[in-house]
């Protein structure tokens, strides 16, 4: 299902552990990342979209990501509200970052967002 | 095609202002003085020079655009510049849209190509630049949103 060299997981590995308590498991055959227990983003959606990061975004930003074409409602999680995007290695890793820190703050526990806020 | 996006901490009116004013463009894109004849409005022509003493007031590449879509207030505005040339060619596009009252995401698009080169080579050359650039002046620019934070 992944692949443990691939590069782009690197990256995303490296960018979502670093939140508060942030830890990876795998689930679905698949790499999550969960804010202590609960999950704030998927990497691949079940469509053969290996390199898609699925994450729940902020329902203030929700509009605007409908509005950029590189986003979309993955299956599954789309029913939810999440949304996908498409991940390349040469892609922007600081709009990556922006993501996963909205997700975060849509799952985590009000301490661990005071401990985000804190850095 | 090449895009960057960033949610900025300004209301999507400010939003507007900082972004769509091609001005402000010079500030945060590197050795390039940007110059307007109008407000943001369609018809307004822009021209930007680039070149390592552009800033000064030296000659660089220039690069000629018009603007043919600029959207009236909303919670979704869009600010279309057409290249003109002499060296770049295509489009670049604008997007404002409110993130709730005080947020809002802007999404900064080129699809632009080298005049005298074939498109396709033309966008080949051109993207790993662009991608950079873009990123570079969102970066830019929210770091001066921050800086001006009144709420921080």
């Amino acid at each position: 299902m992944f692949d443990v060299a691939d590069p782009v997981l690197a990256r995303v590995r490296a960018i979502a552990l670093d939140f508060p308590d942030a830890r990876e498991v795998e689930a679905w055959g698949r790499p999550t990342f969960r804010a202590g227990t609960p999950m704030f983003a998927v990497y691949g959606v079940h469509d053969g979209r290996d390199t898609a990061l699925v994450f729940k975004p902020d329902p203030d930003e929700r509009p605007a990501l409908e509005h950029d074409a590189r986003f979309y409602a993955p299956p599954y999680h789309g029913a939810y509200g999440w949304l996908a995007l498409d991940l390349t290695i040469d892609g922007d890793w600081d709009e990556v970052r922006e993501l996963l820190d909205g997700s975060y703050r849509q799952v985590a526990t009000k301490r661990r967002i005071a401990a985000l806020d804190a850095r | 095609m090449t895009s960057a996006a960033r949610t900025l901490r300004l209301p999507a009116d400010e939003a507007w202002d900082l972004l769509a004013d091609a001005r402000n463009h010079a500030r945060w894109v590197p050795l390039t003085r940007v110059e307007v004849d109008g407000p943001v409005q369609v018809g307004t022509r822009i021209r930007a020079t680039s070149g390592p003493g552009a800033r000064r007031g030296w000659p660089g590449i220039v690069d000629r655009m018009v603007i043919t879509r600029a959207d009236p207030p909303g919670p979704h505005r869009v600010a279309v510049f057409v290249k003109r040339g002499p060296v770049l060619l295509g489009e670049a596009r604008i997007e404002v849209t409110a993130a709730g009252a005080d947020r809002s995401r802007v999404l900064w698009t080129e699809d632009v190509h080298l005049a005298h080169v074939p498109p396709a080579l033309g966008r080949a050359l051109l993207r790993p630049f662009l991608g950079l650039m873009l990123r570079a002046a969102l970066n830019a620019a929210g770091r001066e949103v921050r800086a001006t934070d009144r709420s921080l």
